[in-house]
């Protein structure tokens, strides 16, 4: 009988828990195996590593504790895909910038003079606020007479990307509809290409006032997940999945004979993994959007699992343990108060000032992926200088929404202002009031500040910092 | 426990335990002679089904012996284990007779061939 094989048997006979049984279950195996053999069979491999993974769940007669066993490696597996993508997201390459964004522009609107553009976070909330979208950068043209016939603008923007060696999806699709009174056509189309998806969508509304934009003809840039991304998910997901089904089976052969132990710890689990499988499921389905790439639907189920969710489910995991020998859970409950109490830190309370006007710009890095712009006027402006520097506002296209400001105990004077600290004395009755301005991305500001510094009364636009 | 039908594995090991302890490889053996060949148990599959008997109580440690530097550990029938053999042993006999019967019908009145 060869040591070779002795030494390859045991390799295998690692995946059950550390015990006599592993050299009770050697000297069968070498007992039973022919005198030729020299390497353990698939067939053996197989049967060893499932025994394995059985026995290290303890309570042999057990059917719930099998399945508890999936569906926690099931759930934490999620969980460790969910933290490797989130730390590979970090890497992600930013969006075009410089040339490569000029040239694609100028694929897409030749001849025009392009908005927007410029980079975006991972991952931000949707326009409406209801589902996370990933990160994009708005490009537009305002509208001229060929990119108001948006069908035939469309097919040619399509034409033009497929042409650069874009994959295009799908055909243009058309709608011409009269919403109160209000002709839209739109048309739209998306395309992607490594790593970029690209969403084309021109709009035209009719019936405008003179002084209301009518539309224009745009697409939205975003990422789409890098091919290594996948690799380090997988590879954290099988991490995950390991750890948990060690774990499961640590805490089930621990409660052994304790059957209070037993019923809090296997309640917990049971209420985390449900926790788990059900985030993942719905932070994948209420963030789907039509015409984007199916792999979103993935990356967005596993990015509702980080943060809030994932602390609570660990929590949950933690006191399980804890159920089950409280010693162990100790310094695993005081690293994640820890991470609790870090994440959650509140800055120390800014600084009171007294402004003396609009704030001065700030470095472009700080800004670089802010969706926040305020626009001051001249408190002596009039109400028509107002409205003007209003409509202003609203002729861009990538505007969200905006509110004005002219009450000096409104939080968002502080903002604006003196960095969330309070404007000492009667100082916020002197500065400008002010817009508050969300934009789609960050990329929009430089069209907003183009749009609205020549209107009369205006006296600064400022990119804010996201207070997020 | 006796309602529930044992899995071929279990029933053979039941089986090769019910004369005498054995250890892990002579189960093996037995319940391949046993069986004419039908039945050769794969290690992680005797000890899955032995940790699983042990926890009903159906089989208990006997004895270890250490042979060449190799522990055996010899493993008994409870009188629970020969109650749940007795019990499927009559229910496969039952199974077995109505089968048999049901058999004997068939070719008294003709409907087909029935190997013998």
């Amino acid at each position: 009988m060869s040591d070779r094989l002795a030494r390859r048997y045991a390799f295998w006979l690692r995946f059950s828990p550390p015990g006599p049984r592993r050299d009770e279950m050697l000297a069968t195996l070498l007992e039973c195996a022919p005198p030729e053999r020299v390497r353990p069979t698939g067939r053996e491999i197989l049967n060893l590593t499932g025994y394995g993974l059985r026995a290290r769940l303890g309570r042999p007669a057990s059917t719930a504790v099998v399945v508890l066993a999936v569906l926690v490696a099931l759930a934490s597996g999620l969980l460790g895909a969910a933290a490797a993508a989130r730390a590979g997201w970090a890497y992600a390459p930013s969006l075009p910038a410089g040339a490569a964004s000029q040239a694609l522009g100028a694929t897409v609107f030749p001849g025009q003079k392009v908005w927007g553009g410029g980079d975006a976070e991972t991952f931000v909330p949707s326009g409406d606020g209801e589902q996370t979208v990933y990160g994009y950068a708005d490009y537009w043209v305002k509208h001229t007479g060929a990119t108001r016939d948006v069908l035939t603008y469309a097919k040619g923007a399509r034409d033009r990307l497929a042409a650069a060696g874009w994959d295009v999806h799908g055909d243009v699709t058309f709608e011409h509809e009269v919403a109160s009174e209000t002709p839209i056509d739109t048309a739209t189309f998306w395309a992607s290409t490594d790593g970029l998806v690209l969403t084309y969508t021109g709009v035209l509304w009719g019936n405008r006032a003179p002084w209301d934009s009518d539309g224009a003809a745009s697409f939205q840039l975003t990422r789409s997940a890098p091919g290594w991304l996948t690799a380090i998910a997988v590879a954290g997901g099988v991490l995950g999945a390991v750890a948990g089904w060690l774990l499961l089976g640590w805490a089930s052969r621990r409660s052994e004979g304790h059957p209070l132990r037993t019923t809090v710890a296997g309640a917990l689990g049971w209420a985390a993994v449900v926790w788990t499988l059900l985030t993942a499921l719905l932070g994948g389905l209420s963030n789907m959007q039509p015409d984007r790439p199916g792999d979103e639907f993935y990356w967005l189920g596993l990015r509702s699992l980080a943060g809030g969710s994932g602390t609570l489910i660990l929590a949950m995991a933690v006191t399980a343990f804890a159920a089950v020998r409280l010693r162990t859970a100790i310094p695993a409950a005081v690293l994640l108060a820890g991470v609790a109490v870090v994440s959650g830190w509140q800055s120390a309370a800014a600084a009171a000032c007294t402004p003396p006007g609009p704030p001065a710009d700030l470095p472009p890095a700080e800004v670089a992926h802010s969706r926040v712009a305020r626009v001051y006027i001249a408190q002596d402006s009039t109400d028509e200088q107002r409205n003007y520097a209003e409509a202003a506002i609203a002729r861009v296209w990538g505007t969200r929404s905006f509110s004005f400001h002219y009450d000096p105990t409104d939080a968002e004077y502080r903002t604006a202002y003196c960095d969330g600290g309070p404007l000492t004395g009667d100082s916020g009755m002197r500065v400008p009031y002010f817009w508050e301005i969300g934009l789609s991305s960050p990329g929009v500001f430089p069209a907003l500040a183009d749009e609205v510094s020549p209107m009369p009364g205006v006296i600064a636009v400022r990119h804010g910092r996201d207070q997020g | 426990m006796a309602s529930v039908p044992l899995r071929e594995p279990t029933f053979w090991i039941l089986t090769a335990l019910a004369p005498e302890p054995r250890y892990g490889y002579a189960v093996i053996q037995e319940v391949t002679r046993l069986s004419d060949g039908r039945i050769v148990l794969q290690a992680g599959t005797l000890y899955a089904a032995l940790d699983r008997l042990v926890a009903l109580g159906l089989v208990e440690p006997d004895r270890e012996e250490t042979v060449d530097g190799r522990p055996r550990r010899y493993y008994r029938l409870t009188s629970d284990g020969a109650a749940a053999l007795d019990a499927e042993t009559e229910r496969l006999r039952a199974s077995v007779e109505a089968a048999t019967a049901q058999l004997a019908a068939r070719r008294r009145f003709g409907l087909g061939p029935v190997s013998s």
